[in-house]
Formats: C-alpha cells, sequence, structure tokens
C-alpha cells in the first residue's frame, strides 16, 4: 500500500474537529484527503478502512485506491462527504416527497453535464453513499420527467421487451460452450 | 375562476388527447439500435446522450419520481413495471374520497396533483389516500379508476365515500363510464322530478375480485348521497367480485348527517336495497 502520489494532494474543507484523516487515491492517481466523518457517508470506503484495519496513527501512511472512480467523480463526492458529514442520518429512502427541493449548494455541486452526473452516479452507486446518490437520483429524475417511456429507453440504453425477449432467444439458441 | 365555472357545467371539458407520435419517433419505439440513437443525438447532441443505465439504478430513480410520472414510466420495460406493482402491493389502506380538489390539496402539501385530470394522491408508507373531485367528469374518472388499478392488489382497508363505492361497481359493471356520466347529468337536472331514477344492467360474468385481500370496508354517506347506495344494486355487479367474503370481517355504513334510522324512510329505503 505504498503508491506515490504522482499529482499534488487535492486538499479538502480542513477538519479541526476531528484530526482522523485518510488518503483516498483514485483511478487516476489524484489523491484526496478526506475526513474520518466525512469518509463513513460512504459504506464502501468505511467498510475498507475498517477491514484494513487502518487507525488514526497509520491511516495517512495507508491511501486507499478506488479503481472504479476517476479523481474529477471522487472530488465531487469528497466535497459532498465533507459538506455532509455532520448531516442528521436520514431515514431510508420510503415514497416521493413532492416538496423536495435540492438544496442550493448541492444544486450547484450537481449542474453539471448529463455525461458527467451519470458517471457520478454510477460512481456513487460504488462507493454506497446514500444521501448523494438520492440526489443523483432526484436529478435525473427531474430530468427525465418530461420524457416519454420510448424517449427513456433511448437515452439510457434500456431495450424494449421485444428486444429482450430476442436477445434471450437468440442466447438460449446459440450452442453453449460444449457444443 | 376556470374551476368554478367547471363546477357550473356539467358538460365540463375532458383534458386535451395526448399528441399522436411522429412516424420517426414510431420507428424509434421498436428500435433502439445504435444507428437511431446516432440519428436521435444528431438532433439534440449535447442535450441528449446515450447511456447504458443499469436497471438497478434506472429503478432507483423511477423510484424518486412523483407518484403519477413512476406509473407512466412503468411502460419503459417489464422490471420497471414488475417493480412497481411490487412496491405499490405493499399498499394496505386506501382512503378514497370526493371532494373540492383544490381544498384537500390546499389543506394537505403531501398531495400530489394529477396534470390533467381533477385527481390527487397522496402516499404515506403503506396508506394511501385518493381524492377525485366533487364535480368529477369521465376523465377524472378514468384516471382515478387507473389509480385504483395500481394499489388494489394489496389492499386489506378501505374507506371510500358512497359516490366512490358506486363509480368502483360501475367501473366493474358493462355501463360504459360515459353512459353512467350522462345517467349523472341527468339524475343532477332531473332530481326533483325523478326522485328514484335507476339505470339497470343484466348481471356481468364472473369476473376476478377487486380488492381480494379487503377485510374491512368503511363507506362514508350523507343523506344526498344514499341515493347512490340504493343503486348500487342495479348494475348486475355481485359483491363477491368487489371484495371477497372469506376475507371480509367489517362492512361499515357511516352517516355524517342522520340522527337515526327511523327519521327518513327515503334514505332507510335507500340503506335497505344497499344492505
Amino acid at each position: 500500500m505504498s503508491v506515490e502520489p504522482e499529482v499534488p494532494i487535492v486538499q479538502v474543507e480542513e477538519v479541526r474537529e476531528n484530526p482522523v484523516l485518510y488518503k483516498i487515491i483514485s483511478s487516476d492517481n489524484h489523491v484526496f484527503t478526506i475526513s474520518e466523518h466525512a469518509v463513513k457517508l460512504s459504506k464502501t470506503l468505511w467498510d475498507l478502512i475498517t477491514n484494513l484495519g487502518l487507525t488514526a496513527e497509520n491511516a495517512l501512511d495507508n491511501p486507499i485506491p478506488v479503481e472504479n472512480v476517476n479523481g474529477k467523480n471522487m472530488e465531487t463526492i469528497v466535497q459532498f462527504c465533507e459538506r455532509h458529514k455532520y448531516d442528521e442520518e436520514e431515514p431510508e429512502y420510503t415514497n416521493y416527497i413532492r416538496e423536495f427541493v435540492l438544496p442550493e449548494w448541492d444544486r450547484q455541486l450537481l449542474s453539471i453535464d448529463n455525461e458527467e452526473l451519470f458517471q457520478l452516479i454510477l460512481a456513487t452507486n460504488y462507493l454506497d453513499i446514500q444521501k448523494l446518490m438520492d440526489y443523483c437520483c432526484r436529478v435525473i429524475g427531474d430530468m427525465a420527467k418530461d420524457k416519454t417511456p420510448e424517449e427513456l429507453r433511448i437515452i439510457y440504453g434500456i431495450p424494449t421487451d421485444a428486444e429482450d425477449d430476442a436477445l434471450e432467444r437468440s442466447a438460449s439458441d446459440s450452442p453453449g460452450p460444449s457444443g | 375562476m376556470h374551476n368554478f365555472f367547471r363546477k357550473l357545467s356539467i358538460r365540463a371539458r375532458s383534458p386535451p388527447a395526448p399528441k399522436k407520435k411522429s412516424s420517426a419517433n414510431n420507428m424509434l419505439k421498436k428500435n433502439s439500435s445504435g444507428l437511431l440513437r446516432f440519428i436521435r443525438n444528431n438532433d439534440k447532441p449535447d442535450e441528449e446522450p446515450t447511456f447504458d443505465m443499469p436497471m438497478h439504478l434506472m429503478i432507483q430513480v423511477i423510484d424518486r419520481m412523483p407518484f403519477f410520472e413512476q406509473i407512466r414510466q412503468s411502460r419503459v420495460c417489464k422490471e420497471i413495471k414488475e417493480h412497481i406493482e411490487e412496491k405499490y402491493s405493499k399498499i394496505k389502506k386506501l382512503e378514497l374520497r370526493k371532494r373540492d380538489i383544490n381544498e384537500a390539496c390546499a389543506s394537505d402539501d403531501a398531495f400530489e396533483r394529477h396534470s390533467k385530470a381533477y385527481v390527487a394522491v397522496k402516499i404515506e408508507k403503506d396508506t394511501a389516500c385518493v381524492v377525485i373531485d366533487d364535480a368529477w367528469v369521465v376523465a377524472d374518472f378514468y384516471v382515478f379508476l387507473g389509480i385504483l388499478e395500481v394499489l388494489r392488489e394489496g389492499v386489506e382497508t378501505v374507506e371510500m365515500d358512497a359516490p366512490i363505492a358506486e363509480l368502483i361497481v360501475i367501473y366493474m359493471s358493462d355501463i360504459s363510464l360515459e353512459r353512467w356520466y350522462a345517467f349523472q347529468c341527468i339524475l343532477k337536472a332531473f332530481n326533483d322530478v325523478y326522485e328514484d331514477l335507476h339505470l339497470d344492467s343484466g348481471f356481468i360474468a364472473d369476473r376476478d375480485t377487486f380488492w381480494p385481500k379487503c377485510s374491512d370496508i368503511v363507506i362514508h354517506a350523507t343523506k344526498a348521497q344514499a341515493a347512490a347506495l340504493g343503486r348500487i344494486l342495479d348494475y348486475g355487479v355481485k359483491s363477491g367480485y368487489v371484495f371477497d367474503r372469506r376475507t371480509m370481517d367489517h362492512l361499515r355504513l357511516e352517516f355524517e348527517d342522520l340522527e337515526g334510522f327511523d327519521e327518513d324512510k327515503a334514505i332507510n329505503k335507500q340503506i335497505y336495497y344497499f344492505r
């Protein structure tokens, strides 16, 4: 676990109350520092940290490589986690709240083009950050609101049921590894 | 002001019909191949790129949409449809009201109103409340009954107003909703002349139970709505098609403005028919 940072370390908001910091390395070798409270928002990262046995003493010496997330997305994610690290834990999502309004700070953070937003939602899903996932889904949901189901299928590459059936049929008709 | 005139008129205008899709869109519907994606993306290259969204993420996105949008998007594919069906089969309590939709929505922010029909819905945990405007029209019936179709499967407790009970029975009968609405207009126009007007229909063929798991039904009525209860018998729908007698524990009728049974013989007669 001795990956040398190739680019300058991206410093996030300084943590005064909690001195424990962790280093994360993105897939394109950007290094990020994140506080303990913030990293706890990601179930994947926190599980990794606990499984690796990282402590306050050795955390900064052992950067955590995250292969599936690039630097740009990781920067957004770190910013989000630092911003929301002291938020009260929200209950598990149940039903749509009609009057939900994305907070201004988060709205600006997620004001990115569709391709980046899509990559961000994949990264968020991988890192298992419930709140960011919720926000990203709502932003995408708002974008999809005026679309017809046919348009959604095209935008998000969802095959029609007929195409699905045809794929299944062709998969079952094609000879398997043995024959 | 628009709603005011709507209420005055018994020939309230239906919502505009959905616009017909162009033939190019129909082609896209049938085939979402790369070539067609390319053609489409050429129209709006920056706005609508094509992603290969994993289905479990697409479902999370759909889950966070408004209720009516979720129902509309359940047509996207089989997986989403099944997810929506499974999700709403967990609704156990249903409250169905006929009242002023503007007042209902103003009194509770949680109501989500349909964009065209005068119908609103509120869903909290395992309870759904659906309100239809008291000046309802046929288009409202279709939206309202469409919502009930989505929510009916797992329902165990239903509270509803008497006119809605009649609407549900009509929906299950051989009488078209348009014809019944015309009948309602006649009743409204000639109520004082023909006190006891009925629209008869033959018995309907065997069909599935509308609320197969329902164990408690409460019907709220006023004196003015008692005739709706009396007419339920006319439409040829057996009670077994609405609920399953084996699962039914309570069927309660509550009059909001009736002191006792002896005071109004006309109402007693309607209740007798209903029973």
